[in-house]
């Protein structure tokens, strides 16, 4: 926001070069290396889009969306409560912080029939899967724990040492410091737990007992060998993730400023 | 010099340079932190006292408490034993009544808030109506007119120690504490910020304790200079500066400075002739 426009543009213009030389790369593979191999072109992949249609994709990403959105709500809500009970309670952090290392070390495609088990398919058609919904919530939670405890543990000391000074309590460093000196790191643990959401709603989707939205649409793809759809769904998962970075992002670029430097 | 016990040089407990202590009354003050199963002083049986309205400075090299005594008026720390008093209060009841100013080597702004916004803030923690008259006078006090709304981000090292001497002062403090406020700058802005902190001192007329490791700052800024040693800290020497006021830059050239200077350097270094290497 505050860098010049040119420097904007530049900048802008890079990113796009690199995509080109992204997609140049892959038409070159798939006319070279792939040739005998089920990939498809780029003009394919279009054209597949074209075939599937928009109400294809509304109709799959819409529930599988949601589930990310759910699970990203409530992963991020508890991981943000154990991460302030740690802030209140120093001494309980070893053990939030192992409860968090232990979510993330588990394979999540190891936890999944259980939780499928325990929590089951979605009730309809079209209603989320609560199976996808936890693991997209297990997905986002270890990164917004970390950031968390780390951001709390930001606020500058002799910061603290000055309310204190003038007569603050707890409440007083806790409000005007520290919550404030955690922002840039929790913002940018929602940034990266966004697209982890989505790829946990996806996985859940694959064993979680749905029959519309992005896993069982990759399945489908997958069994009838459509490599062009594959392709299609793929991008537009990528497209998907990479918007939820990048709400975070420009999130954190309004609400701190102040803390430009650390992220450039 | 009445009826005060006589000081001794050297001497651990009394060194009171003949105030009766309505300024700063520092009394058998050890401070041991444990450190594991360690248990390190800090400070030992320091006994300090001057006049209110006067400028202390504590100068030593680092590991020699000056720190401790200021954190400890602060009530930052609690003294292990002795006692801390400023104006005659303690350091609860001066934090109770906003009596306290203080500010640090670091400048500790918060980085999100304006230069205005920093300088508001011990009003906003003690939950006071803040003296906008007053904050703006600061601003023009310390020469930072025109950027109340810049952030701490876009100031240099200087301005930003000139925003914490601000918010230092805007609680019209009776006690002043300041910790190296300058330590961190280099020499031309720390000189120049020393003469300006003369100017709003003497502006601002507040009982004053600073810790410092400049010697010429030191002296050329107080009333008192405790020279002080490390492992265990404790003052060596009470140096009374007997220069007049006001004080101009034109008497850090003049015999009885360089007196002053030489005899705390002395007292720093014990003669040796490598002085300025203890860091």
């Amino acid at each position: 926001m505050a860098q010049p426009t040119s420097a904007r543009w530049s900048s802008a213009a890079l990113g796009a070069l690199g995509l080109l030389a992204l997609v140049a790369l892959w038409w070159v593979l798939e006319s070279t290396v792939f040739r005998d191999k089920l990939v498809p072109s780029p003009p394919e992949v279009v054209a597949t889009w074209g075939d599937d249609g928009l109400a294809f994709y509304r109709n799959n990403f819409g529930g599988t969306v949601e589930e990310a959105l759910h699970g990203f709500l409530w992963g991020n809500l508890l991981a943000l409560a154990l991460a302030s009970l740690v802030l209140l309670v120093p001494q309980v952090e070893r053990v939030i912080t192992q409860v968090a290392i232990i979510s993330y070390c588990i394979p999540l495609v190891a936890i999944t029939p259980i939780l499928y088990v325990v929590l089951g398919g979605s009730d309809g058609p079209g209603d989320p899967s609560p199976t996808a919904v936890a693991l997209a919530a297990i997905s986002c939670f270890f990164t917004t724990v970390v950031g968390a405890v780390l951001g709390f543990r930001s606020a500058d000391p002799t910061s603290l040492d000055l309310v204190r000074v003038y007569g603050g309590g707890r409440l007083a460093q806790l409000r005007r410091v520290q919550l404030v000196s955690a922002l840039p790191a929790i913002l940018s643990a929602l940034q990266i737990a966004a697209p982890a959401a989505f790829l946990g709603a996806i996985l859940g989707e694959y064993i979680g007992g749905v029959d519309r939205g992005v896993g069982p649409a990759l399945i489908n793809a997958q069994q009838n060998l459509d490599a062009g759809r594959a392709w299609g769904i793929m991008i537009v998962c990528g497209l998907v993730a990479g918007a939820g970075y990048a709400v975070f992002a420009l999130m954190a670029r309004v609400v701190t400023p102040w803390a430009k430097g650390a992220q450039a | 010099m009445t009826t005060a016990p006589a000081p001794v040089p050297g001497g651990p407990s009394v060194t009171n340079g003949g105030s009766t202590g309505t300024g700063v009354r520092i009394k058998d003050l050890s401070k041991t932190f444990s450190l594991g199963r360690r248990r390190v002083t800090a400070l030992e049986d320091t006994t300090l006292f001057t006049d209110k309205g006067s400028f202390l400075s504590l100068l030593g090299p680092s590991g020699c408490g000056k720190s401790t005594i200021l954190r400890i008026l602060a009530g930052l720390e609690e003294p292990t034993s002795g006692t801390a008093l400023m104006e005659g209060k303690t350091p609860a009841e001066l934090r109770r009544d906003h009596e306290l100013g203080i500010a640090f080597q670091d400048s500790a702004l918060l980085p999100w808030r304006s230069v205005l916004a920093n300088i508001r803030l011990p009003f906003e923690v003690s939950g006071r109506t803040p003296d906008d008259a007053l904050v703006a006078e600061l601003i023009s006090l310390v020469g930072l007119e025109g950027f109340e709304k810049a952030k701490p981000a876009q100031l240099s090292g200087g301005m930003r120690q000139r925003v914490s001497i601000a918010r230092s002062l805007v609680v019209k403090p009776s006690v002043l504490l300041l910790d190296e406020p300058f330590g961190a700058l280099d020499d031309m802005t720390r000189q120049r910020l020393n003469l300006e902190l003369l100017r709003i001192w003497t502006e601002k007329p507040a009982t004053t304790l600073m810790v410092t490791h400049g010697i010429s700052e030191a002296i050329f800024l107080s009333d008192q200079v405790a020279v002080m040693s490390a492992r265990p800290g404790r003052v060596k020497e009470i140096i009374d500066v007997d220069l007049p006021r006001p004080r101009l830059p034109e008497m850090m050239r003049t015999p009885e400075f360089h007196a002053l200077h030489d005899h705390a350097s002395d007292l720093l270094f014990g003669g040796a002739d490598a002085p300025g290497s203890d860091h």
